[in-house]
């Protein structure tokens, strides 16, 4: 994804306002992907696509605990995240939060030009790594996204990557130092129980708030040398893990090649008949007053506004609150359910959630 | 005074109750004999499989609820938010943890439907509210299955939910803004405040827009110290047989407060109505009054010799239930009050009745206050005891709504019955386990024969349990109904289905350390029957699935039982089992069971799974003409088998 170079400037000029500021747009940034991966997840229909499902799970839930770090930080810089507002949500269809215009995001069900031109495109190292594919129909593919000639220097780069963002907080966190870490009452969410304490740690320095923020880097865009996010090992970074679905293989170490790896793995298969045909970029006007759809869409919506409202007490000063909000996430996973499996009146297609905040109460 | 009290607030709107229905058929806990087919939609042609709502969650939601009234100290009242800013606020859920859920304790005694984990907030906007409170968990009462005259099985139906909102906060200038709230917060006692629902209406049928969803009144008063939380103790009207009186009127309570001279009667649940909505069936003009003749019965004239009148009900004002929240309220003359406190209320039906000068002719009693005024009730309906254990229930009892002092209420066990919870005779292929009986053996519940009351009508049931040690077989522990009466009281003076409800469980000692085969048993059937758990989160009967899930599993079964999130969702786990779990659960996390490990290789095959159904779009052609029965109204005719007790009208 490419956020606008000026946001990196702004960071690397500016002060603790700037860093407050962006955080809290890390933060958001970090939930909008959320949606967008968990509707290609409520689209499989259960038991079918079990590989491709594990996958955007296993990503959606880092991008959870992203959300997590970013808040750590930003309380620990004395900030107070703010999640329960309605412009907390992005537009969808439309831009994520910093990105420029180029990548416009959609609430789509699960096939492989989605994954590839979205989820891969979110998760866009600021150097991907030439990798083969074993697929032979696929790796056409591949190699239209193979690395470009970089263009010449220029004074001023159009776009940086989130890793180059985060690059720009961590490195004015080193230059303004310890005075930025307030100590404030907030404390920090740090429940080992779902994330290592490698991953997951409590934030009070610049120490620590740089390897929280490298963790962010590394799972989303592995390193420069390996598509593992650590060079030692563990597990593929965002991107590959995404192209793992569009090339149908697993990425495995492959000795003869010059990167180490290659899509020659285990199988990767995408059923189409497993797959809801989903309403893209639904909106709650779609579904008639009274229809089941609508109904259902409006309790996700409600359920997904309680989940952000649990998580904003458990990030300002409530940290017990993650139990409430873990418990919402698996009733709007329900819900989420339901609605696909929910056919649209007078359609042939599958209600999708809309990810609307709920202004009404209910 | 409860939610019968001069300051209180009412609202309307729907209710959704997406209970699970596998578990309604008793024999489909049975491991053995479990197919797939159970956790299917019913078919046409009577074919059950897992009934009319296999995948629901259990959630139980307020939806679009409002506020349509209060009433003041002074015995005013408004409907203009103008005058009282809380006029069509919402009363809604929970806004930052799971819905509520509605359960039932057990297949063999599907007539208390329990609510857990429900939050009530009102709300003022999406930001603040004017007050909230959790719901004290409780079963719903005085369910009849004829209220809506024309629908059939649980459409028909109607209840009552009658509780206490707990650790309630008010707003910091709720009271400020809001004379009803003001008021409210100044009556109530204990950061509590009474709550009543009254739900009808419900849709059952999945090929019916509204599937799931309800209509709900509500009525909210203050709570005052030491009165029972789910019933009123106040002035009970029963039907002389059945579940209805000749006018279609069921069991209701109403309430005197002599110091405001007023008479209350909560009507939400007692008129028949000929729509989902709640229009009520018009029997002709409905008065209040007081038999001076004690000795008349239901369905007789009555003359101002015999009956004075205080009030007519307007019951067929458009709109009334849903404005009044059930609830009607009637000054009355010191005169009329001193009749009323010795005398039985009653409610008399005519079609041109002047008020305080009822003639002769057309004035039938609809319905009157049980003989002598007598009421006795206990809570909570619903005891879990691990056996061994003990229930405490507390037994009140009152005659003509003031608490009986020193009064002996006899105690006793209804004792086995058989063929509680099965499904219908006519289902071509039905579940081949037997069906155990329940309230056997009966020498594993220890009862007094009574119990005696103190001086505030209160009187302490301790129902001492021992292990009964597997009487149903493929179903943990056994249920016992014990039954509570004053002494000479027939069975119409309670409500069809007023037992307090003891599930026994099963001794279960956790293992020194516990393997897969422990826990195996108690997964696969949690996962038989709750489909939506079971297909959607996680797979029980998979152990490389628990084992992927090992850590959500141990948060669920950890919970608080008052926690929505609470798992199981039914609350019936004995504790025994319950710490098996978190035990081995445990052992896996730290550990990796290798039992599991092997268990995971055999299982890691290439199984796939059937895609499920697409939900019908509506509206759908439904696939019989006959809607289904309902889950309610198929249990409780089972129930005629059980004691000689007319249950059904």
């Amino acid at each position: 994804m490419k956020i606008r170079s000026s946001i990196v400037r702004e960071i690397q000029t500016g002060g603790v306002a700037e860093l407050h500021k962006y955080l809290q747009s890390a933060i958001e940034l970090e939930h909008a992907t959320i949606p967008v991966y968990q509707t290609a997840l409520y689209s499989i229909k259960p038991g079918t696509n079990r590989e491709a499902a594990a996958i955007i799970a296993s990503v959606a839930r880092e991008e959870m605990l992203h959300l997590n770090i970013a808040a750590n930080v930003l309380n620990a810089l004395g900030g107070a995240p703010v999640i329960d507002k309605p412009g907390f949500i992005p537009v969808f269809p439309g831009p994520l939060p910093m990105g420029i215009g180029d990548l416009r995001v959609s609430l789509q069900k699960l096939t492989r030009g989605h994954v590839y031109d979205t989820f891969m495109a979110i998760e866009q190292p600021e150097q991907s790594l030439d990798l083969p594919v074993s697929e032979p129909r696929l790796a056409p593919l591949a190699a239209l996204r193979a690395p470009a000639v970089p263009p010449a220097p220029t004074a001023e780069p159009e776009y940086a990557t989130i890793g180059q963002f985060y690059e720009a907080i961590i490195g004015k966190l080193e230059e303004l130092g310890a005075p930025l870490f307030t100590r404030p009452l907030s404390p920090q969410v740090v429940d080992n129980t779902w994330f290592p304490p490698s991953q997951l740690f409590p934030v009070d320095g610049v120490e620590s708030a740089v390897a929280a923020l490298t963790v962010i880097i590394d799972q989303g865009e592995g390193t420069k040398l390996s598509p593992l996010e650590s060079p030692h090992g563990g597990p593929v970074a965002h991107y590959y893990r995404f192209a793992e679905i569009v090339y149908a293989r697993r990425l495995v170490r492959d000795a003869s090649h010059p990167n180490q790896f290659s899509y020659s793995g285990a199988p990767v298969p995408l059923d189409p008949a497993g797959i809801w045909n989903l309403v893209a970029d639904a909106k709650s006007v779609d579904y008639a007053e009274g229809s089941q759809a609508r109904r259902i869409s409006d309790r996700f919506n409600y359920s997904y506004t309680s989940l952000l409202k649990a998580l904003h007490e458990t990030f300002n000063g409530r940290p017990d609150n993650l139990s409430k909000a873990l418990a919402l996430m698996y009733e709007q996973k329900l819900l989420g359910g339901d609605l696909a499996a929910t056919r649209i009146d007078g359609t042939d297609l599958q209600a999708a959630p809309t990810f609307e905040y709920a202004t009404q109460p209910m | 005074m409860s939610f019968l009290h001069r300051v209180r607030l009412a609202f309307q709107g729907t209710f959704q109750a997406d209970v699970s229905t596998v578990n309604n058929d008793v024999r489909h806990y049975d491991n053995a004999t479990f197919q797939p087919s159970y956790q299917e939609l019913q078919a046409p042609g009577h074919v059950e499989n897992g009934w009319w709502n296999p995948t629901g969650s259990g959630a139980f939601r307020l939806l679009d609820c409002r506020v349509t009234g209060v009433w003041y100290a002074d015995g005013t009242s408004t409907t203009d938010p103008a005058v009282d800013p809380i006029i069509g606020a919402l009363v809604g859920g929970s806004s930052d943890r799971t819905s509520g859920k509605l359960v039932d304790v057990d297949p063999q005694w599907q007539l208390a439907s329990e609510l857990w984990g429900l939050d009530v907030r009102l709300i003022e906007s999406a930001a603040a509210d004017w007050f909230g409170g959790r719901y004290r968990p409780n079963s719903f009462r005085d369910l009849w299955f004829s209220r809506n005259v024309n629908a059939g099985g649980d459409r028909a139906a109607s209840a009552t939910f009658q509780s206490v909102l707990e650790g309630v906060s008010f707003g910091p200038d709720a009271a400020a803004r809001s004379r009803a709230l003001r008021e409210l917060q100044a009556a109530t006692a204990e950061q509590r405040l009474s709550i009543r629902l009254a739900t009808f209406g419900y849709q059952d049928d999945v090929h019916q827009p509204g599937f799931t969803v309800g209509t709900l009144v509500g009525a909210i008063g203050p709570y005052l110290a030491g009165e029972p939380t789910s019933f009123v103790l106040g002035r009970r009207f029963t039907p002389a047989s059945g579940f209805t009186s000749w006018a279609g009127m069921t069991w209701f309570t109403g309430a005197l407060d002599e110091g405001s001279r007023t008479l209350f009667l909560d009507l939400s649940n007692a008129l028949q109505i000929t729509d989902s909505a709640g229009t009520p069936v018009d029997v002709g003009t409905i008065v209040v009054g007081a038999l001076k003749n004690a000795a008349l019965r239901e369905n007789t004239p009555v003359s101002p010799d015999t009956f004075e009148s205080f009030a007519v009900i307007p019951y067929q004002d458009p709109r009334w239930l849903q404005a009044s929240g059930g609830v009607f309220a009637a000054e009355l003359t010191e005169v009329q009050v001193a009749i009323a406190r010795n005398s039985p209320l009653a409610l008399v039906v005519g079609s041109e009745v002047n008020p305080g000068a009822v003639g002769m002719g057309p004035n039938i009693v609809g319905i009157r206050e049980s003989d002598d005024g007598l009421l006795v009730g206990a809570e909570p309906v619903i005891s879990r005891v691990d056996g061994g254990g003990s229930a405490s229930v507390t037994v009140y009892a009152s005659r003509y709504g003031i608490p009986l002092a020193d009064t002996a209420i006899q105690i006793g066990q209804t004792g086995p019955s058989p063929q509680q919870g099965g499904g219908s005779p006519q289902n071509p292929n039905p579940p081949p386990a037997p069906i155990p009986d329940i309230g056997v053996p009966m020498d594993k519940v220890e009862l007094p024969r009574q119990v005696t009351t103190d001086r505030t009508g209160a009187a302490a049931l301790t129902i001492k349990t021992q292990d009964p040690k597997h009487p149903r077989g493929y179903l943990d522990g056994q249920l016992y109904l014990v039954d509570y009466r004053l002494p000479g009281q027939g069975n119409q003076a309670r409500s069809a289905f007023d037992y307090a409800v003891i599930h026994v469980r099963d001794q279960f000692d956790v293992p020194a350390d516990p393997t897969w085969s422990d826990v195996q048993p108690i997964f696969i059937q949690y996962g038989n029957l709750y489909p939506i758990m079971s297909k959607r989160l996680v797979n029980l009967a998979d152990p490389a699935d628990v084992k992927a899930h090992a850590k959500l599993l141990h948060f669920a079964f950890t919970r608080d039982i008052s926690d929505p999130s609470y798992m199981p969702v039914t609350r019936d786990l004995s504790e025994g089992k319950r710490r098996t779990i978190i035990k081995w659960l445990e052992k896996l996390i730290a550990t990796g069971d290798p039992g599991v490990a092997a268990m995971q290789a055999v299982a890691a095959g290439p199984v796939r799974a059937p895609a499920p159904p697409a939900r019908p779009a509506a509206p759908a052609p439904a696939p019989s003409a006959e809607p289904p029965e309902g889950s309610k109204s198929r249990f409780a005719r089972g129930l005629g088998r059980l004691s000689g007790k007319e249950k059904q009208s």
